[in-house]
């Protein structure tokens, strides 16, 4: 047999080739959420927080608003007052993912049951969810920790409609229907003292599709009427005082601004056509949001926890699966949050502390609550590092933390897949003043070192992202030209160094550490340099490998800090010997001033 | 041509599952290479939308895969660690021997090597193609293969001489 012959079956048999099931639509996936990114900048989702007191408030108010589509909008921090935006939870086939609003860090949440999770909802304090099963014919009310522990079962029967949460957490409203009658009830978060608030006057009537409490906790608003007309009404939260709020018959999927002044639903003007309308609590100032007649079908509208979006379903007609679309609430700027798979969708509240009323219930102990800590940010977190230095200032010191949030997906979670945030503290009080998350982390996230590597006097923050044998830094910088101090990953400047790994635009990712095979290292550059000292990055592979004459095979990108980005001064490549002295172009033990560790 | 869905999901039916293979034995890394594929695709795409022409969607994906899993061979390095470190259970199918030997006969040539030869011996292009696909003269494509051929047939033990000693007349 030839040798070209020989060679094809041996790589034919080591080729193995892959599975192009659903990659289709994970290229789909990719391409809306990249059109989101472009609109956030530097290819992450850049959550603005500023924590000036106990309050972390999150922001997406400039995700989607404004500018054109490739302008980069920077995010500005914004007053802490009012709810704020976590995560999301959607419920996609028979699973139910909770990520960020980006569609980074998707986890897996177990479904209560077996079935189909539909409807879902955040408890107001972030740390519980909702979700209502489908199973056939029998739909059940489950209520669970964000990580899908300790789940429970607080109502079942035909219809369970999407569950609504009190504002302070113990008790809940959803509907069903019984014996034809269709009945909005207010049940104890645990399922305990479950009560008919409403009931239709006879049977055969309308299912109600939607009850939602008032922000303040006060009253109900909720759909109903008949097969061919259905309004909606609000009653106080004991089911007295019913109003009727519209008297088109074509009105639906009512839910409150977190004001409690507006009401969003949806409307048919016309056959096959569902659009997001807008009203004052009490029923009047009607305005139309979207504009889609009968090319798509709408449904279930909500504000997000700041109130800056709305978020609907939306599925264009004929086509299976819902995307979630976030806009503004004037209905502008629409964009696919999630895409075409979604049941049911809830936006996760990440409240003020100050606002908290008092459980009336107890909290579940989580065995690593003990270890969780209150650095500002309006949640405890968990797996502190910090690191101090003249971040902000040449003058003062500043700490700045990397820590990964507790509570949300229950007790203190590894960083790894959790919702992991760095945290500044310029005053050094103890209580953060500005912070951006998420950050991505495998295995481990921490603060590491803190070079000048522009030689401006304050120091630029290399954040461990990644473990292993490896690690993956990200670097930060503190921005102090407004008035407020804002923290931003660096990203590589046009035309970056392909070669190198580092592509123009993309947020930088240094990898530091290796083998006896690979080798990746940081150091400092010519003090002379023009831009400053600079950052010298080089990765090298050792060939032939398990070779006595092997020589490392080096590339080399020097960086300089230009206005907040890396912007390449030189590439280059050489080889020398492998052998067991250590390589010329190791990490020092210093870098750019700062010590190369934690 | 148009990339547009149906090229999409032919090409996705007829050439990813071989290329996906192709530039997962060039970089070592399945996950890496399925990312750097599927990320030439996603950019053939948006190319073609703003109106840019893309000849032979075959050949660009195979170009700009490979050069995606050459630049992004560090981040690679350092998702392979993680993922093995992380990993516990195992993915996919186990290695044969026969499989474990071609990977370790390709982790030691030089990458341009490696990319001729899997080109040339698992997508089964010709030179003219190799050529085309890593944006090398025919003539450079020729001498690399010569010299991966060799060392190939080194590594694997396989014997030249006896293969030409074998063949006998007529």
């Amino acid at each position: 047999m030839a040798l070209d012959e020989r060679l094809r079956r041996a790589f034919e048999g080591a080729g193995e080739p892959a599975d192009p099931s659903g990659v289709y639509e994970g290229l789909i996936r990719r391409r809306e959420r990249r059109r989101i990114m472009r609109r956030v900048g530097n290819g992450m989702l850049a959550l603005a927080v500023v924590a000036g007191t106990t309050a972390g408030v999150f922001t997406l108010s400039k995700l989607f608003g404004g500018p054109g589509e490739d302008e980069v909008t920077p995010l500005v921090p914004v007053s802490p007052t009012g709810a704020a935006n976590g995560l999301v939870a959607f419920t996609t086939g028979d699973r139910i993912i909770v990520q960020a609003a980006d569609g980074s860090d998707p986890h897996e949440v177990r479904a209560p049951a077996q079935g189909l999770p539909w409807h879902i909802a955040w408890s107001p304090d972030g740390t519980r969810l909702a979700v209502a099963v489908f199973d056939g014919p029998r739909r059940s009310l489950w209520v669970m920790r964000a990580d899908g522990s300790e789940a429970t079962e607080i109502a079942s029967g035909e219809n369970v409609s999407r569950p609504s949460w009190h504002p302070h957490g113990a008790l809940i409203t959803y509907s069903l229907e019984r014996n034809g009658r269709t009945e909005v009830h207010v049940t104890g978060s645990d399922g305990t003292d479950d009560r008919v608030a409403y009931s239709e006057s006879a049977p055969g009537t309308y299912a109600v599709f939607s009850a939602t409490f008032s922000p303040d906790g006060s009253r109900i608003v909720f759909d109903a009427g008949t097969d061919s007309e259905y309004d909606i009404f609000v009653m106080a939260s004991d089911g007295s005082n019913v109003r009727q709020l519209t008297e088109t018959g074509t009105d639906y999927n009512p839910a409150w601004s977190p004001d409690g002044s507006q009401i969003v639903f949806i409307r048919y003007e016309a056959i096959s056509e569902s659009d997001v309308f807008m009203m004052d609590a009490d029923g009047s100032n009607v305005r139309r949001l979207t504009h889609h007649g009968s090319q798509f079908t709408n449904i279930d509208p909500q504000f997000s926890p700041d109130g800056a979006f709305i978020t609907y379903g939306s599925a264009e007609t004929g086509v299976v699966g819902l995307s979630i679309i976030a806009m503004a609430t004037d209905g502008s700027d629409p964009e696919v949050l999630i895409e075409g798979e979604v049941l049911g969708f809830s936006w996760q509240p990440v409240p003020d502390a100050s606002d908290l009323p008092q459980q009336t219930e107890s909290p579940t102990p989580s065995p690593l609550d003990d270890v969780a800590e209150d650095i500002g940010l309006g949640f405890p977190v968990c797996n502190v590092s910090s690191i101090k230095g003249r971040f902000a200032s040449p003058d003062a010191n500043a700490t700045l933390s990397v820590a990964t949030k507790a509570g949300d997906l229950g007790g203190c979670p590894q960083p790894e897949g959790a919702f992991n945030v760095i945290a500044l503290d310029t005053d050094q009080d103890g209580v953060a003043d500005a912070s951006f998350g998420p950050i991505e982390c495998t295995i481990e996230c921490r603060a590491f070192s803190a070079p000048d590597l522009d030689a401006d006097g304050t120091a630029e923050l290399l954040i461990v992202q990644s473990g292993g044998s490896i690690l993956g830094l990200g670097l930060f910088d503190v921005d102090v030209r407004g008035s407020e101090p804002v923290l931003e990953p660096m990203t590589v400047a046009s035309p970056g160094d392909p070669a190198g790994g580092f592509e123009p635009g993309e947020v930088v990712r240094l990898l530091l550490g290796g083998d006896e095979f690979y080798l990746d290292t940081l150091r400092c550059g010519d003090p002379d340099m023009r831009h400053g000292p600079g950052l010298i990055v080089t990765t090298a592979e050792s060939l032939p490998h398990d070779s006595p004459d092997a020589r490392w095979h080096a590339h080399t990108t020097v960086f300089g800090l230009v206005d907040g980005s890396l912007q390449v001064m030189d590439i280059g490549d050489f080889t020398e010997p492998a052998g067991v002295d250590a390589p010329s172009f190791q990490s020092g033990e210093t870098l750019c001033g700062s010590n190369l560790g934690p | 041509m148009r990339v547009d869905e149906v090229a999409l999901r032919e090409f996705l039916h007829t050439s990813y599952p071989r290329l996906v293979a192709a530039v997962a034995l060039v970089c070592g890394s399945r996950p890496a290479a399925e990312d750097a594929v599927q990320e030439a695709l996603l950019r053939a795409w948006e190319r073609s939308e703003k109106g840019d022409e893309i000849d032979s969607l075959d050949r660009w994906v195979t170009t700009v895969a490979l050069n995606l899993a050459r630049s992004g061979l560090r981040r690679m390095r350092s998702e392979r660690r993680a993922r093995a470190r992380l990993d516990t259970s195992g993915v996919g199918e186990p290695a044969t021997a026969d499989r474990i030997d071609v990977e370790r006969a390709l982790a030691a040539l030089p990458r341009r090597q490696r990319e001729v030869a899997v080109l040339r011996y698992y997508l089964q292009l010709n030179t003219r193609e190799v050529a085309s696909a890593l944006e090398l003269e025919e003539g450079t494509v020729k001498s690399t293969l010569f010299r991966a051929r060799a060392a190939l047939a080194q590594t694997l033990g396989i014997d030249e001489n006896e293969e030409a000693s074998n063949r006998g007349p007529g």
